[in-house]
C-alpha cells in the first residue's frame, strides 16, 4: 500500500512538474535564388570589314578622281565587303531579336518576383494574425487566471475568517 | 455565540466556497472553449501559410526555369556573334563575283 501511495505521489509530482510541450514553429521551405550575372554584349567580337575602296571611273570606264566619276567599280575583294556588311546587318538583326527574347524573359522573371513578394506579404500578414491570435488568447487566459486567483484568495480568506470567528465564538 | 449561528456561519462559508468553485470551473470551461477556438484558428492559419508556401514554391521554380531560359538566350547571342564572324571572314576571302552576288541577293531579302 505504502509503495502504491509512493508511486502515485511520484507520478503525480512528475506530471505536475512537467512543462507543457514546447511549441516549435515549422521550418519554411528553403528557396535560394542565384545571383544573375550582368549581361554584356561585346560587338567587337564580330569581324568588321575595312572601308570599301572603289575605283572611280568616267563614262569610258577610265579611272578618274571621285569628283569627276560617273560610275563606281568594285574589285571582287571590295564587292565582298558589301556582302560582309549585309551579313553584319543580318547578325545585328538576329541579335536584336534574341535580345527581345532575353528582355521579355527577364521582364517575366521580374513579374514572377513581384508575385513572390506579394505572396511573402500575404504570408507575413497571416503570421501576424497568428501571432495576434496567440497573444490575445494568452492575454485572455492570463486575465481569467487573475480573476480566478482573486476569487479563490478572497473566498479562502473569507472562509478562514469565518472559521477563526467560529473558533473564537466557541 | 449560539450553535445555530456557528452552523449558519460555516454554511455561509461553504456556500461562498461553492460559489467560488462554480465560478472558477465556469471560467475553466470558458478557457477550454477558447483553447479549442485558438487551436482551430492556429491550424487554419498554418494551413493558409502552407498553401501560400506551396504557391511560392511554384513561383520559385518558374523563376529558376526562366533564368535558365535567359541564360540560353545569352548563349544564343554569343553563337550568333560567332556564326556572323565566320560568315563575314568567309565572304571576305571569296574571289568569285557570282558567289558574292548570290550571297548579297540572299542576305538582302532577309534584311
Amino acid at each position: 500500500m505504502k509503495k502504491i501511495i509512493a508511486w502515485v505521489l511520484m507520478v503525480s509530482l512528475f506530471l505536475f512538474s512537467c512543462a507543457p510541450k514546447q511549441f516549435i514553429p515549422f521550418e519554411p521551405p528553403d528557396v535560394v535564388f542565384e545571383k544573375t550575372p550582368e549581361y554584356v554584349l561585346d560587338l567587337d567580337s564580330i569581324t568588321k570589314p575595312s572601308k570599301i575602296e572603289p575605283i572611280y571611273v568616267d563614262e569610258n570606264f577610265k579611272e578618274v578622281p571621285k569628283e569627276e566619276a560617273k560610275f563606281v567599280v568594285l574589285a571582287p575583294r571590295e564587292y565582298a565587303k558589301v556582302a560582309a556588311l549585309l551579313k553584319l546587318a543580318k547578325a545585328y538583326k538576329e541579335i536584336a531579336k534574341e535580345q527581345e527574347v532575353l528582355i521579355n524573359t527577364n521582364i517575366s522573371v521580374i513579374n514572377s518576383l513581384k508575385e513572390y513578394v506579394a505572396l511573402e506579404q500575404m504570408k507575413s500578414k497571416e503570421y501576424r494574425q497568428l501571432w495576434a491570435d496567440s497573444e490575445n488568447a494568452y492575454r485572455q487566459e492570463n486575465y481569467n487566471r487573475k480573476i480566478d486567483n482573486a476569487i479563490h484568495k478572497g473566498t479562502f480568506g473569507a472562509i478562514f475568517l469565518g472559521i477563526i470567528l467560529a473558533i473564537v465564538a466557541l | 455565540m449560539e450553535f445555530t449561528s456557528i452552523v449558519t456561519l460555516l454554511a455561509g462559508c461553504g456556500l461562498l466556497a461553492g460559489i467560488a468553485f462554480w465560478w472558477s470551473s465556469r471560467s475553466g470551461d470558458k478557457s477550454k472553449q477558447s483553447n479549442i477556438v485558438h487551436k482551430l484558428k492556429q491550424a487554419l492559419g498554418r494551413k493558409e501559410v502552407e498553401l501560400i508556401e506551396e504557391k511560392q514554391k511554384v513561383v520559385a521554380v518558374n523563376i529558376q526555369e526562366k533564368e535558365k531560359l535567359s541564360g540560353e538566350s545569352v548563349k544564343k547571342i554569343k553563337e550568333i556573334q560567332k556564326k556572323a564572324t565566320e560568315e563575314i571572314e568567309g565572304i571576305l576571302h571569296e574571289d568569285s563575283i557570282a558567289k558574292i552576288a548570290d550571297e548579297i541577293d540572299e542576305d538582302w531579302d532577309n534584311l
